[in-house]
């Protein structure tokens, strides 16, 4: 199938078994998660908390997508991949924020006065040193042709041409490259070199909102409906979503010829990036923010109470070992439910020492290791750094615990505790942490959400606050049982694993997670079709993350954009 | 319903636009230029310094009032200062209680300088005091305004910002002193020639006037959120080319660059003494600091409180944990007062340095407006409707400091106190941004100020 230029697209350009089904999408209610009905609010806000998953007022309107800026892990992705790794800036980006869990939430990814300055600084730099004497393969790899006398002008365009294309994702037109050359050709009348006038051109490439942004744009004035996405566009959104960063040549050149639109072709790049290293960009950035593994590097155990933590850069290693068994049950086509009960983990050296391990490890290598059957550990609720997130300076958090199984895992987070809450007394300053928590399900108006997530918390109560098994919480004998208020009980981590693998929610949880990382938005009403869809396939395909992947490129909602609001005249 | 909004204020912005044209040379000129020129007043300033998880209720509130009040037990770090700062009692901020999520640390955080509900999809909020202040000081200073902090990371949103802009944006804070100096000092190598440093501002010129020309080009093409988003863009590139135009030199001592902090003490130190050197210079006048974030659960393994058998505990309990566990005379509860406590100490070291400077009207913090407090109140039962809050400086004679003014009993948790939008109202008009309004129920200034 042929690329069609702008206005001339249709959503009958989708093929596959997509089509059908995407025409007899219809808005289905959405079903809030949480503790329905059980928190009133005090102030009388009619909506009351916990509709943070979704808002009711738009359950009609089809989704709208803003236009991104770069995050600021895309950002330095993109420019070493443009500049080579020898191209450097001292700016320091502030951290994106994070919306419905993801530091890509289009609701975020504007640009203020603070960062456009830091953009513009790292420009400048990272041209300059990308040009300096001292930088032959950034030269080599930018001026690509001889400038000498009189070629210096047609050099000057092929090089803006090339790496503007590379650079906004899309190619230029011969006015985009003409504006380009007047700022070029402006300073070196001014007295600059061919090459500093050159540079202040590339600067200017990466200033422009084509670059900072991933533009797409609307059709024309008054079409307010679903339309594909450009070739371009599409490239662009494939991928930063499997590689956080910009597109490669190959994926240029079919976004170039058109064939993008194909999705045979579509799919078989897809497989082509997901075998490239760079889809290590999806566990960084994915799984690390999926399951806040990321966060482990701001937590601060207590170091009178858990010295070891710093001592051995436990936190970094307990991030490294999430990432690799996340990574090798992606890669090697596992089923994702494996992540509960994984009969394997990743050590170094001071890990295996914290988790018990007999034999010898590298310091910083880590090593592949088979769990033993009957032990203590296996799967991803026993990692110590899930653990150790979930844990406060100098205690386990069994409230932690469970907000973060319902909200990552299950995709059902109980809503906040309300504002001017009764006092309650001060909980009893003696007794097990189990009891004094057991104190949250004796009030009504806690019980409704403490009753979901305690239970969930108790059967990790094995676990301390950096995550080290302990038999005991100090002086009194634990109790890992639960049970939900459906019923399902369990006693400790390994049963709590096995009825979460069991639940058709975690399947459903992890499309959604996905969909919101690869969108960059929250999902709304009318996307519960499409993820239904996808984890109607996820479950076909044996949950394997890549063929998910797949699926999701595959999707419509991803091929295409809904027009926003008419533009202003 | 919201759409007519999004249009006003995006109006509001292009004002704003509008307004910094024509920069005022007599008022950039810098406060010790000035300092010699007899008669004219020197610029107002205004300041917000948030801290998280409330203050502990007891130890807090003053238990007299008036102007020979005694210091409470966490106010005593502010002894030297008595004269200079309000205690503000019974102030509330009702409209984060209709924000469908957290109201209790998560709204009242991020709506503490809005006082206009906040919701998360779409992200939604009002313009904050300071953005407010900006919009119309912008035109005299380099920075519109200074947005400051301690933490910037993975973090949700509404956790991390009490600063927003326009079609609700959050600000992005700045949380490190040396390069915060790198920016305000920015472009004034003392080893660059005349010539070199003409050339540079030649080139990032024209690199602005390229960029402009793209997003004014891209613009037509787009739908109207992402219009409004390159609007923001443009707003940026305005900004820094009227830097790049003022050539005029900073005449003030820039002083020495400060290192990258080692801990939260020097980092929140270094950062406050950028802030008074920005005030200073007249870099800006208007700057926020965000003290940690909502629900904010760091150690203060720093901080030690005594264990009751002669020796000493560290604080190593969260702050968040500790802020829930206040049991009176507990020892969670010593611990939680001793950070709290701790932050004023720190609210302290801000005052000082502001009273140290000179100004030729009376000290940089007579010139000033300078709220402290929290979007929480009695932390443990998430009371946001009565908050702790303190207004430091004269307003350059706005206010009355050194007394104890309580409009509301504050220890009557459940219920509404007066709406502090009507103090950001006061603060604005005594910074010489005449509002009638701000927020949701801010309907005119708060009494008793003088």
């Amino acid at each position: 199938m042929k690329w069609a230029p702008p206005g001339e697209r249709s959503i009958a350009a989708l093929n596959g078994p997509w089509l059908l089904r995407w025409s007899a999408w219809s808005v289905v209610a959405l079903i809030l998660a949480g503790c329905q009905g059980m928190i009133m609010d005090p102030a009388g806000d009619p909506s009351g908390p916990g509709t943070g998953k979704g808002n009711g007022s738009t359950a009609a309107t089809a989704p709208v997508e803003l236009m991104r800026r770069l995050t600021r892990t895309e950002y330095w992705n993109t420019v070493k991949d443009l500049l080579g790794p020898g191209a450097t800036t001292t700016q320091v980006l502030p951290a994106d924020d994070q919306v419905a869990g993801y530091d890509n939430n289009g609701q975020v990814l504007g640009i203020g006065p603070l960062l456009l300055e830091k953009y513009a600084m790292a420009a400048e730099e990272l041209v300059s040193s990308a040009l300096a004497v001292t930088n032959p393969e950034g030269r080599a790899r930018l001026l690509t042709c001889d400038f000498s006398g009189a070629n210096e002008t047609p050099c000057a365009r092929q090089i803006l041409t090339s790496f503007g294309r590379k650079a906004w994702r899309r190619a230029l037109s011969a006015e985009d490259v003409d504006r380009l050359m007047t700022v070029v050709q402006a300073n070196r009348t001014a007295g600059d070199a061919f090459e500093v006038a050159l540079g202040v051109g590339l600067q200017a490439i990466l200033t422009s909102p084509h670059f900072l942004f991933r533009v797409e744009e609307d059709p024309a004035l008054g079409v307010l409906n679903a339309h594909l996405l450009n070739s371009y566009e599409l490239a662009t959104r494939l991928s930063y979503f499997l590689w956080s960063t910009t597109p490669d040549e190959t994926l240029l050149a079919a976004a170039q010829a058109g064939t993008l639109q194909d999705a045979a072709e579509l799919e078989r790049q897809a497989r082509r990036m997901l075998a490239d290293p760079r889809s290590q960009a999806l566990v960084d950035n994915f799984g690390g923010q999926w399951l806040r593994t990321r966060q482990l590097a701001q937590v601060q155990p207590s170091p009178q109470l858990f010295p070891s933590f710093s001592a051995n850069q436990l936190g970094q290693a307990m991030a490294t070992e999430t990432a690799l068994v996340f990574a090798e049950v992606m890669q090697a086509d596992r089923s994702m439910l494996d992540l509960l009960d994984a009969d394997f983990t990743y050590v170094n050296a001071a890990l295996a020492a914290h988790y018990g391990l007999q034999g010898s490890f590298d310091a910083s290598r880590f090593t592949r290791v088979t769990l033993p059957a009957g032990g203590n550990r296996r799967g991803l609720l026993t990692h110590a750094g899930i653990l150790t997130l979930n844990s406060t300076p100098t205690r386990n958090s069994t409230v932690k615990r469970g907000k973060w199984v319902l909200d990552r895992l299950l995709c059902q987070e109980p809503p906040p505790p309300p504002a001017n809450i009764p006092q309650l007394p001060s909980g009893p300053t003696s007794g097990s942490l189990r009891q004094r928590m057991e104190q949250h399900v004796s009030n009504p108006s806690c019980a409704a959400c403490h009753g979901k997530m305690d239970p969930i918390g108790f059967a990790l109560e094995h676990f301390d606050a950096i995550g080290a098994w302990r038999a005991t919480d100090g002086e009194y004998a634990i109790d890992a049982r639960g049970t939900l208020p459906d019923g399902r009980s369990f006693d400790g981590a390994m049963e709590l694993a096995r009825t979460l693998k069991e639940d058709p929610a975690l399947p459903a949880c992890i499309v959604r997670q996905l969909f919101t990382y690869a969108l960059g938005r929250r999902p709304e009403a009318a996307d519960e079709p499409a993820l239904a869809q996808l984890t109607q396939s996820f479950g076909a395909k044996g949950y394997r993350m890549k063929e998910l992947l797949v699926q999701v490129v595959l999707s419509p909602t991803f091929r295409m954009r809904t027009a926003q609001q008419e533009p202003h005249p | 319903m919201k759409k007519s909004w999004e249009l006003s204020r995006r109006t509001f912005l292009r004002g704003a636009g509008t307004l910094m044209a024509l920069p005022v040379l007599e008022a950039m000129a810098p406060s010790m230029a000035r300092a010699q020129s007899a008669g004219v007043p020197a610029p107002r300033r205004l300041m917000a310094f948030f801290v998280p998880n409330g203050m502990y209720p007891t130890e807090w509130y003053p238990t007299t009032s008036g102007e020979s009040y005694t210091l409470s037990p966490l106010l005593t770090p502010l002894a030297a200062y008595k004269s200079d700062f309000l205690v503000l009692s019974g102030l509330g901020n009702k409209p984060s209680h209709f924000s469908p999520l957290d109201v209790g640390h998560v709204a009242s955080t991020s709506t503490f300088l809005t006082a206009t509900p906040v919701t998360e999809a779409p992200l939604s909020n009002g313009i904050s005091l300071d953005q407010v202040a900006a919009a119309q000081l912008r035109q005299y200073t380099r920075f519109p305004s200074l947005e400051l902090g301690t933490r910037s990371g993975a973090a949700y949103v509404l956790h991390t910002n009490i600063s927003w802009g326009a079609n609700s944006t959050p600000m992005p804070k700045e949380t490190r002193p040396d390069l915060l100096f790198d920016r305000l000092f920015g472009g004034t190598n003392p080893s660059e020639s005349t010539q070199e440093a003409e050339n540079r501002r030649r080139r990032r010129l024209s690199v602005l006037d390229s960029v402009k020309q793209d997003a004014q080009r891209l613009e037509t093409k787009l739908g109207r959120q992402d219009q409004i988003r390159m609007d923001e863009y443009m707003t940026g590139v305005r900004e820094l080319e009227q830097r790049l135009q003022q050539t005029r030199v900073n005449q003030c001592t820039q002083g020495t660059r400060p290192p990258e902090p080692q801990d939260i003490r020097q980092q929140v130190q270094l950062m406050l003494d950028m802030t008074v050197l920005a005030f200073q210079c007249d870099l800006t006048r208007v700057a926020t600091f965000m003290y940690g974030e909502a629900v904010d659960d760091s150690a203060y393994n720093f901080l030690t409180v005594p264990n009751g058998s002669g020796g000493t505990l560290p604080v190593s309990q969260g702050h968040h944990t500790l802020s829930h566990d206040i049991l009176a005379g507990s020892m969670s509860q010593k611990m939680y007062s001793a950070i709290c406590k701790w932050e004023v100490e720190q609210f302290a070291y801000l005052l000082g340095k502001m009273k140290a400077v000179q100004e030729p009207d009376g000290t940089l913090l007579d010139n000033s407006a300078v709220l402290f407090g929290s979007g929480i109140g009695e932390s443990n039962v998430h009371d946001t409707l009565n908050m702790p809050i303190l207004l430091a400086g004269r307003g350059g004679g706005k206010f009355r400091p050194g007394r104890h003014v309580v409009y509301k009993d504050p220890l009557n948790f459940n219920t509404e106190g007066v709406p502090i939008a009507k103090l950001f109202v006061s603060m604005l008009g005594a910074v010489g941004v005449n509002v009638t309004r701000f927020g949701q129920n801010g309907d005119g200034p708060l009494p008793n100020l003088t």
